[in-house]
């Protein structure tokens, strides 16, 4: 008795494998098909729920160099079977799902750190390291990177890159293609490429961002030199209330546009703020806004005097330091909820992530609000703020009727990514498109998908590498 | 029916959570598969759970993968126990048969000797310690565990040369035929092996008011896990840590000699994270060490396992090693230092690891300076 469907194990593909990695780094264990049959889509745990799996891998193997990558691009041409780049399986759109079969590349033995150049202020690493692991060495040496996803400890900084993750932080660190600064690959047909290190170029389109957000269909990036900063001095937390999230969101980017960059702009609507607040035992009605600023005392106390004035002076009132505190003490701890719920029969938990100008962020927010409420319950916060507008993440909750769970969820997803590109926003800001935004993100790209299909049908012409992901079928 | 029916909890939460212990789990760091963190393994039995994927040979050695240091736990908000779910798997896997050759060949050898080295430690306890410490009158007794007869005999003199120090005269050695608590029986699922122990070791226990333990495991098991399968110990038991630090807290212990060289320490999963021991080390490191103690980045809850734990040494001990090479890497960073900690597995697998590393135990670093 098994979970997994029945399959017939190809011997040659496994002897091949093994001249490869060696019998240790290939296994076609039952167990481990499981293990990586997932990712945390959470679609794929609606399945798990039901007790299926629907796409394991047929083999896993755990290269130790960009020459074994190198071979197995090759062995996969010459076979024609799928190679599925992995980190850590945390990402949540299906990116990492074996949806054709194939190979499982799981990138985890390359997790060196090769130099920290402080005189540079990068890191070079191989991008099989978990976050947390990466940002504790860092720390250790005073420096940070500044990448927070709330994926941190089951996360890589290979996941980072080809999903073009976001950090709580990035309005004061950036995403993490404002990080890298140089990347060594492999391309499908098995050529190793390492990119130009240099601060800025001119020298043609910027080959460091073809990969980044490439989510693995275009090559596998095996090691990454990072933008590092020093640890901060320093930080402060502030917090305000606001009448409505429209005024919030004016004051943010009145803020912003005076080059106030705090580290974290979280603005919550009327439900999440009842939330944050009862978590602190503080009531308030209105919109919640926590900000923290972190760095040298002196340049965060005059980025935090501007923000507070011009926050007092549209329409915010002051909340002190305590709800702020309290959402960085505890940045990660809304993860744990997902394991009540979605452990719950009929439950059905998802968070979307969109982005907009200013201009058009109101629009979108009542857009896709409108869109989600239909189906399910459904509360906001404007999460990651820029100069020019910002991301707005949703998270969405409710019962289905019994069985018809993936039915409500899918039409969830439907309907507000629908909304979204409607209201002219990006169907994703930091959890990329894998399997479920791929039609929605074809759409929204328009004529410039053409640029992705060529250079995918020029790169991969067999379709090898991590196929159906990014609208790349 | 479900397997587990009583960790249905724990299965669930850890299959539906997204993995937020993942980059602390020492066996899933080791090894790189997912298969073989908390997640991994409660994915696979929430199906089996489920009934839908059968409770075979590949399923349970994956349940031995779990050193049971509980760090994972240090970053659950839930609490989730996955050692115990791991704990009651390999039970489950002894009770169905289902045994992994290596928890056998454990079971037959262990059973023949009444511990895992196949030596009578009895004997080997006389051979160390003087005739005058074999007490039957006393009421405090000092325990001082396999790990430290068989390999470090020279720990227990240290304990008594410290006692006597402290003019402590009414601990006796125990001079039991059972040197052992069973704790590898219990984490190798041989319940019922393990009962029949305790109880042996709680009978001849029953004579003291007190019990002094050297290993920290055998005290996390008298403590706490005999009470779970039935048995009750009569004496009070501490571990020599805890024993200790009253006196350096009342700044009884003539230290003379404060140890010259940089020390780290490292707290053992058993000592800390199961019996809460962090600050009482440390307390007595500071007291007779001229340096300030460094830390490891991963201290206290967040301590990284040594490898030693859970029975992986027995059924794993390639990630025995590799987790243990881990936790060595800061130690060999920078300048030379002495690793201290206070748990006789620890030490061990450290030094083995690892032989150029000096590895001591805080009661002979203590002992050092008096």
């Amino acid at each position: 008795m098994s979970v997994l469907p029945r399959s017939t194990p190809n011997i040659e593909l496994a002897s091949r494998l093994k001249e490869i990695f060696g019998d240790e780094r290939v296994s076609r264990m039952e167990n481990d098909r499981i293990a990586y049959a997932r990712d945390l889509w959470p679609r794929s745990l609606l399945q798990v729920r039901k007790d299926q799996v629907p796409n394991p891998p047929e083999y896993i193997v755990w290269p130790e160099t960009p020459g074994e990558i190198s071979k197995l691009m090759r062995m996969a041409n010459d076979k024609k079977f799928p190679v599925i780049p992995f980190g850590a399986g945390s990402g949540v759109c299906g990116g990492t799902l074996p949806i054709s079969g194939g190979v499982i590349c799981d990138l985890k033995r390359m997790n060196r750190i090769i130099t920290l150049n402080e005189k540079a202020s990068t890191v070079t690493v191989q991008v099989g390291i978990i976050g947390e692991h990466l940002e504790r060495e860092l720390n250790r040496h005073g420096y940070t990177m500044g990448h927070f996803p709330s994926s941190i400890y089951c996360s890589t900084l290979g996941g980072f890159l080809a999903a073009r993750s976001a950090g709580q932080l990035s309005t004061l660190y950036g995403k993490i293609e404002d990080m890298v600064v140089r990347l060594q690959a492999v391309l499908p047909d098995g050529t190793i490429l390492q990119t130009v290190r240099t601060p800025r170029s001119a020298t043609g389109p910027d080959f460091d961002q073809l990969m980044v957000g490439a989510e693995g269909t275009l090559c596998i990036i095996t090691q990454a030199t990072m933008r590092i900063h020093l640890a901060p001095a320093a930080r402060t937390f502030a917090s305000f209330i606001f009448p409505d999230m429209k005024t919030g969101v004016d004051a943010i980017r009145l803020f912003m546009r005076r080059g106030v960059r705090p580290a974290a702009v979280r603005l919550y609507d009327e439900t999440d703020t009842a939330l944050s607040m009862l978590a602190i035992g503080m009531e308030a009605s209105g919109n919640l806004l926590v900000l923290t600023f972190e760095g040298e005392e002196r340049m965060i106390q005059t980025h935090e005097r501007i923000a507070r004035q011009i926050c007092l002076e549209n329409g915010g009132k002051d909340q002190g330091e305590e709800p702020a505190l309290h959402w960085f003490k505890h940045r990660y701890a809304i993860s744990y909820n997902q394991s009540k719920i979605l452990s719950a029969d009929q439950m059905v938990l998802d968070t979307i992530e969109v982005a907009a100008p200013w201009a058009g962020l109101m629009k979108l927010y009542d857009a896709m609000r409108q869109a989600i409420s239909k189906h399910i319950t459904v509360m906001a916060h404007i999460s990651h703020v820029y100069p020019d507008g910002a991301s707005i993440y949703f998270t969405v909750l409710g019962k289905a009727e019994s069985g018809k769970e993936i039915k409500l969820y899918d039409r969830v997803w439907q309907d507000a990514l629908k909304a979204c590109l409607k209201a002219g926003g990006v169907v994703s800001h930091h959890h990329g498109i894998g399997v479920l935004k791929a039609k929605f993100f074809e759409q929204q790209a328009g004529p410039a998908m053409r640029i992705l299909k060529e250079l995918k049908a020029a790169l991969d012409p067999n379709n090898i590498l991590n196929p159906g992901k990014l609208g790349l079928s | 029916m479900s397997l587990f029916k009583n960790r249905t909890k724990e299965i669930e939460y850890c299959t539906f959570c997204p993995k937020l212990c993942r980059f602390a789990c020492p066996v899933g760091n080791a090894t790189f598969r997912e298969t073989h963190t908390p997640w991994g393994r409660q994915t696979i039995l929430h199906f089996v759970n489920d009934g839908k994927q059968e409770f075979n040979r590949e399923v349970v050695i994956n349940t031995y993968r779990c050193l049971t240091c509980n760090l994972c736990q240090t970053y659950c908000d839930h609490d989730n126990d996955v050692p115990g779910t791991m704990l009651d798997a390999r039970a489950k896997a002894v009770e169905m048969q289902v045994i992994p050759r290596e928890v056998q060949e454990y079971r037959t050898f262990f059973l023949e000797h009444n511990n895992p080295v196949g030596e009578d430690l009895l004997a080997r306890l006389r051979g160390i310690v003087p005739k005058a410490l074999f007490n039957e009158e006393a009421q405090v007794a000092y325990f001082p565990g396999c790990g430290n007869i068989f390999n470090y005999p020279n720990v227990i003199n240290d304990t008594f040369r410290l006692l006597e120090a402290l003019g402590v005269d009414y601990v006796a050695v125990h001079d039991g035929e059972i040197q052992v608590s069973g704790y590898t029986l219990m984490t190798l699922g041989l319940l019922k092996d393990y009962k029949i122990l305790a109880q042996r070791v709680a009978k001849e226990l029953k004579r003291y008011k007190t019990v002094i333990v050297g290993d920290p495991s055998d005290a996390y098991e008298f403590q706490f896990r005999y009470k779970e399968v039935g048995v009750e110990l009569a004496p009070k038991v501490l571990h020599i840590s805890q024993f200790l630090r009253p006196f350096f807290e009342q700044n009884k212990v003539p230290v003379r000699n404060l140890y010259p060289k940089k020390v780290i320490y490292h707290d053992p999963c058993y000592l800390g994270r199961y019996l809460g021991e962090y600050d009482g080390p440390r307390l007595m490191l500071d007291a007779v060490c001229k340096e300030p103690i460094q830390e490891f980045s991963w201290n206290r809850e967040s301590s990284y396992c040594c490898g030693g734990g859970g029975g992986i040494p027995v059924t794993h001990p390639d990630i025995a090693k590799q987790v243990a090479e881990h936790r060595l890497k800061e130690v060999l960073e920078g300048e030379e230092k002495t690793l201290v900690t206070n748990c006789p597995t620890c030490q061990r697998v450290f030094q083995k690891t690892n032989s150029q590393i000096e590895v001591l135990d805080l009661v002979t670093l203590i002992a050092k300076s008096l």
